[in-house]
């Protein structure tokens, strides 16, 4: 009885072994940086982020500035003016009685009507054509020319 | 499930990598491609060179001197004569016996042409006509340029198998002279066809040529002629030398070019056409600067030129087999022309009864007696039916005058008909 009394006495005189006070607070603080270090990036992975975005947008802003500035240069060569050849006889033959500026300026003048769709044919190109056409037909063979078309699609 | 992030997270780090350095890679190449291109065109319109189809319009010149009005009106005329005379292409067997029109053949040639009296007096006021003005629509885009353009040039072929086949009748009538000035007329209108632009136009009146020339050495090759028909044929032979019909062919196939690829830039990956474009005008550029020089004196230039031209863009890899094609047509034309100008000169010889001993003895230009394939003085060969004179041709190798099998390049009995 005696030694279970004395076991007794000695198990309430020891005191249960525990950290110091403060040293939970410090492991909690450990474990919860650790487990939010791995929800964020390393600084380098961050910066590696930062940097690829940037480059797209740089990469596809001089993509399109480069492609924007090829089209206007093309554009430089595509939209040139094309001279009708008729229009060229015209313009050469005002220069001839006129000046330089004046026959750019009919020139100018019949492009436009061109552009608007119309016909640059001035009243006297008009003539001439009509004076090759009548040319033509009084040449006796034209005539009997045109009654061959039949033939013509067999061959 | 953490891992799968991490992955995903490398990947769009390595796919926006990859993609930065493709839109920079491209727009180098988008910009590159266009300084190129610049860099060719600025030049030629600097130097005033036709760079669309619309500057190929030739001024227009009055109806009554250019030779395409006379033809136009015999069009329908001259092609209703080939139909009616089609046999003699379809079956030459029942019409010509040893190259020469048999009683048959005479007879439909006769008929025919008995029935059309007016067309031979407008082809030859279409031959003697100083200018040949084309009537193409030259403001057409690409695709409709080409169709009519193709019609008239396939008009070239109707005249010139029509003046064939009267030479035939001509010659089996012994009517040499009239044959002789048949071929004449032919390869004066041939300046004519030239004048079309393009190189399929330019193949075409090559193939003319060689029938006009085939003409003019049956002509020599019959008997004697009157010494003013042997100075026409040399006229007409330095015209035809001096021309620069396949420059002209080169620079109006380069207009016709440049205008397919700015429909081609509109569609596709744009850099690439503009470098194919590049590639192309750069090639044009060799084509022209070497022009119509002999082989001889162009080889090298030319194989440097095929070297520069690897690895060009497809469209110009496809444009390569044409432009040779043109080049060796060119060299063979301007053989034959050569060739047949010695054989002139020999008949002549012969027909003052001066027979020449040697090339040498031929009052011709040097350049005329060198062969245009190797710089070596052609080949002269007197067979009982008549001078042969010939070139070793592009395999530089004599073959002993097989000029019907194109393995030499020349005229003699063995090309005529």
């Amino acid at each position: 009885m005696e030694d279970d009394g004395d076991i007794e006495r000695l198990l309430a005189a020891t005191v249960p072994r525990q950290p110091a006070a403060d040293l939970r607070a410090t492991i909690l603080a450990a474990i919860a940086a650790e487990l939010d270090s791995r929800h964020r990036p390393a600084k380098w992975q961050s910066w590696l982020g930062h940097a690829v975005a940037a480059s797209l947008l740089f990469s596809v802003a001089t993509f399109f500035v480069v492609d924007w500035s090829e089209g206007r240069r093309m554009a430089r060569w595509d939209a040139r003016t094309v001279v009708r050849s008729d229009v060229a006889a015209v313009t050469d033959a005002v220069a001839s009685v006129s000046d330089e500026d004046t026959a750019r300026g009919v020139e100018q003048y019949l492009l436009s009507q061109l552009q608007d769709g119309a016909r640059p044919e001035t009243a006297d190109l008009r003539e001439e054509i009509e004076a090759i056409q009548r040319w033509a037909e009084a040449e006796p063979f034209a005539n009997r020319s045109q009654g061959d078309e039949k033939t013509q699609d067999h061959i | 499930m953490k891992k799968l992030k991490t992955t995903f997270k490398w990947l769009a780090i390595v796919g926006g990598v990859l993609l930065s350095l493709a839109l920079i890679v491209f727009a180098f190449l988008n910009w590159r491609a266009g300084v190129c291109l610049e860099q060719q065109l600025r030049p030629l319109r600097e130097a005033g060179e036709p760079i669309t189809i619309a500057d190929l319009a030739p001024p227009p010149v009055p109806p009554e001197r250019n030779a395409l009005t006379y033809l136009r009106r015999a069009e329908k005329t001259v092609l209703a004569m080939n139909q009616e005379l089609s046999p003699l292409r379809d079956k030459p067997e029942d019409y010509y016996e040893r190259g020469r029109l048999n009683e048959r053949g005479v007879d439909l040639v006769e008929a025919t042409l008995n029935s059309y009296p007016d067309v031979f007096p407008l082809i030859q006021q279409a031959a003697d006509a100083p200018e040949y003005v084309s009537d193409q629509d030259y403001t057409l885009p690409p695709p409709a340029f080409l169709d009519p353009y193709l019609q008239k040039v396939q008009l070239s072929r109707a005249f010139a198998r029509l003046l064939q086949w009267r030479a035939d009748l001509l010659l089996a009538r012994h009517e040499r002279e009239a044959s002789l000035r048949n071929g004449l007329v032919l390869l004066r209108l041939d300046r004519h066809f030239q004048k079309e632009p393009m190189l399929v136009a330019y193949l075409v009146a090559v193939a003319v040529q060689s029938m006009a020339v085939e003409q003019i050495v049956s002509a020599l090759e019959d008997g004697p002629l009157a010494p003013e028909l042997h100075h026409q044929v040399d006229a007409e032979i330095s015209r035809h030398l001096a021309s620069r019909a396949f420059v002209s062919a080169i620079e109006s196939d380069r207009a016709y070019g440049i205008d397919s690829f700015r429909v081609f830039r509109k569609f596709g990956v744009p850099w690439t056409f503009k470098q194919d474009e590049c590639d192309y005008l750069k090639r044009m550029a060799k084509e022209i600067e070497i022009g119509a020089s002999p082989r001889y004196q162009s080889e090298k230039a030319v194989a440097q030129m095929n070297a520069d031209t690897q690895g060009a863009g497809p469209l110009t890899m496809h444009m390569l087999p044409a432009l040779e094609a043109a080049r060796e047509a060119q060299q063979r034309s301007r053989t034959r022309l050569q060739c047949l100008s010695v054989l002139n000169a020999l008949t002549q010889h012969d027909n003052e009864g001066t027979a020449a001993a040697a090339l040498d003895d031929l009052n011709l230009p040097d350049d005329i007696k060198l062969d245009p394939y190797n710089g070596q003085p052609l080949k002269v060969k007197r067979l009982e039916s008549g001078w042969l004179v010939y070139s070793v041709g592009p395999n530089l190798k004599d073959d002993g005058g097989k000029i019907e099998k194109s393995e030499d390049v020349g005229v003699g009995p063995g090309a005529a008909k």
